[in-house]
């Protein structure tokens, strides 16, 4: 029975190994990204999920699950290691959350197409501000795909957002948040 | 019991007709002019510059190898590919959220190549067509509205080489349809020989 068990668990390690991508350990080409999003218009109030989506023909159409922190009354979502090329924020995923969650995942997908939303061109390693929106939900027909909106809005300033992602980052990256705030 | 059996394999047989009706052909090469008069074969092309790269991974999922036995591999339906539809001018494609990523598909073309694909010679417009970037259902819309009015009598129509231009992002900022009729013709006469008639009708905006 033990066996059995742990032959499950084996198995069960490898599938979820199989899932997560490359792990980055050299940052020296990477690049930090961020964005910061407002929900109070969307369906879900809480911010459970988010990714970046790099164009950069050797990453191979690369998406990049971020991380996500309530600041704020929005949340950043965030990378620290994107490659040098054309990149955007790819999904948002929401939740409704009041002490317990919904069982629905909103996801908010900003499609494979176009860069008038929180999209950079990353040309050299560096600390890379793709804005902040508020994410609108919009009433369809019962049968309808969802629809969203998303507006320009204001949020918390560069320097704030730098002094949050300052002790979260990959030691690797300390340096160019900090230089970045030292430009400020 | 044969019975119960008979039943399921004709429920199994129904049911993958039925899913295979709804996938796009990759049969783009008609074989032969048809000797009917109402119908006629379209001759052109798509291409997209620059060049867009695809991930398409043999999936792991546990019934990918029947999926594939039925269906063919990611790699044969759309790598180098779009899958497009050429209906008739009008027709109405109502996408619900229980529409298949098909809906208003008819055929999956190579990029930068002719197809030859017979359709019923009245006005066709080409749908909306997409670009798949992985095997996931990642894509990417290409926009139709494109009409070609076929030629009377012709038997082979040409309808031009299609271009689309691509910013860094993806997004589509230019479409154009390029007229190449003599390397096309050409081709068409080589492959159903040297008397069919082949005519010009490029497609053009929809009014």
């Amino acid at each position: 029975m033990k066996c059995i068990r742990s032959f499950l668990l084996l198995i069960g390690l490898t599938v979820l190994a199989a899932c997560t991508g490359p792990q980055i350990t050299d940052f020296s080409d990477r690049s930090v990204a961020y964005v910061w999003v407002n929900v109070d218009e969307a369906r879900g109030n809480r911010v459970v999920g988010g990714s970046f989506r790099s164009f950069s023909p050797g990453d191979g159409g690369g998406i990049y699950p971020a991380g996500y922190e309530k600041l704020g009354n929005g949340y950043l979502i965030y990378h620290e290691g994107i490659a040098n090329g054309p990149t955007k924020l790819n999904t948002v995923s929401a939740m409704f959350c009041v002490g317990l969650c919904g069982n629905t995942v909103n996801v908010y997908d900003f499609g494979a197409q176009g860069g008038d939303v929180a999209a950079a061109i990353i040309r050299s390693r560096g600390v890379y501000d793709l804005g902040r929106y508020a994410i609108v939900s919009q009433r369809t027909g019962l049968f309808q795909p969802g629809r969203f909106d998303v507006q320009r809005t204001s949020g918390p300033s560069k320097r704030q957002i730098l002094e949050f992602l300052l002790p979260i980052v990959n030691e690797q990256q300390k340096p160019l948040i900090q230089a970045e705030l030292n430009r400020l | 019991m044969g019975m119960f059996r008979a039943f399921k394999f004709m429920a199994a047989a129904v049911f993958c007709t039925a899913i295979s009706a709804c996938i796009p052909s990759t049969d783009t090469i008609a074989n032969d002019v048809s000797r009917s008069s109402d119908k006629v074969i379209l001759v052109g092309s798509f291409e997209i510059t620059p060049k867009i790269p695809q991930n398409l991974q043999t999936s792991s999922r546990l019934a990918a190898p029947l999926e594939e036995a039925l269906f063919g591999s990611a790699e044969d339906a759309l790598g180098d590919r779009l899958v497009t539809g050429f209906l008739p001018y009008g027709t109405q494609v109502n996408k619900t959220i229980y529409s298949t990523p098909w809906a208003g598909t008819t055929h999956s073309v190579p990029l930068d190549d002719l197809f030859f694909i017979e359709v019923d010679r009245t006005t066709i417009e080409m749908q909306p067509s997409q670009f798949f970037l992985s095997s996931g259902g990642d894509t990417i819309k290409l926009p139709g509205g494109l009409v070609t009015a076929t030629h009377p009598t012709a038997q082979i129509v040409y309808v031009g080489a299609v271009r689309y231009r691509r910013d860094d992002f993806y997004a589509i900022t230019d479409v154009r349809v390029l007229d190449r009729f003599s390397q096309a013709a050409a081709a068409a006469r080589a492959r159903y020989g040297s008397d069919v008639t082949v005519s010009r009708s490029l497609w053009r905006p929809a009014r």
